[in-house]
């Protein structure tokens, strides 16, 4: 059977064993999802593509010293890692909102292909997930890390609250009102979220 | 009666500053509805990850 196809927790497994092919799978089929998280934190391309490096090396060590418990959920582990890492970055270099946006900008909405359609659409198209992103960068930190832990990393309530260190209701008040928060600022913007 | 497992339920759900209940089935509608989409759109425009990145990773921990 080709290693595509496998699960996750088969190829960690293979990957554990020594099976190094195994870990480029993984990571090739969960970078876009990984990468996506932490740049919606950082607002900064360089300090995410360090973040996504250094988010797998210690993925990668971890999985080789046996520090990792498999239950079936690879990516939420590795979203915790790279939470983490963030945060820790964040307490370092205090600079939680003194990021520009311009390269993260220009990098992240300037990667749809020709192809996919008229240069006219594709303005349009980038338009509006421009604007969609500012949704939720315009939420609060607390309340934006919820929603990416829930979406990214699948995580339960009581796994967001262990991760943030918080209580499991203060993670529900901040998913109700980043939920809320949200609804005020598509109807504000006059966002449709029909189609692209 | 009420179950005891509802009543912790209950009184976990209590918002603490305002004595709010939140409401979770509320709060797994509102997110079906208005994250998933946002989420859809965002994850649409295609923010691919520079080949190189995962090349360096998979370098710097080769034999360590």
């Amino acid at each position: 059977m080709k290693l595509q196809h496998l699960s996750d927790q088969e190829l960690v497994k293979r990957f554990i064993q020594g099976d190094q092919p195994s870990i480029e799978i993984l990571i090739n089929r969960h970078k876009n999802k990984v990468f996506t998280y932490i740049i919606l934190i950082v607002k900064n391309q360089q300090l995410a593509e360090d973040i996504f490096q250094d988010t797998f090396i210690k993925v990668i060590r971890s999985l080789k010293d046996g520090k990792y418990r498999d239950n079936g959920k690879f990516v939420s582990w590795v979203i915790r890692i790279a939470h983490n890492l963030t945060i820790d970055h964040f307490r370092k270099e205090k600079q939680f909102s003194t990021f520009s946006n311009e390269d993260y900008e220009a990098d992240i909405f300037n990667t749809r292909k020709l192809a996919d359609g008229t240069i006219e659409d594709i303005l349009v198209e980038n338009q509006i997930v421009h604007e969609v992103k500012l949704l939720i960068e315009e939420l609060p930190e607390d309340q934006k890390q919820v929603i990416l832990l829930r979406h990214y990393g699948g995580l339960s309530f009581k796994e967001i609250a262990e991760q943030t260190g918080v209580s499991i209701n203060t993670a529900l008040g901040r998913m109700r009102y980043a939920l809320i928060n949200l609804r005020k600022l598509i109807e504000q913007k006059n966002l449709s979220l029909t189609k692209i | 009666m009420v179950n005891v497992s509802t009543l912790f339920y209950v009184l976990e759900n209590l918002e603490g500053k305002k004595d709010e209940l939140i409401d979770l089935e509320e709060i797994l509608a509102m997110e079906q509805k208005v994250l998933k989409r946002i989420f859809e759109m965002i994850d649409q425009a295609g923010v691919e990850v520079d080949p190189s990145l995962v090349e360096n990773v998979l370098q710097s921990t080769c034999n360590k």
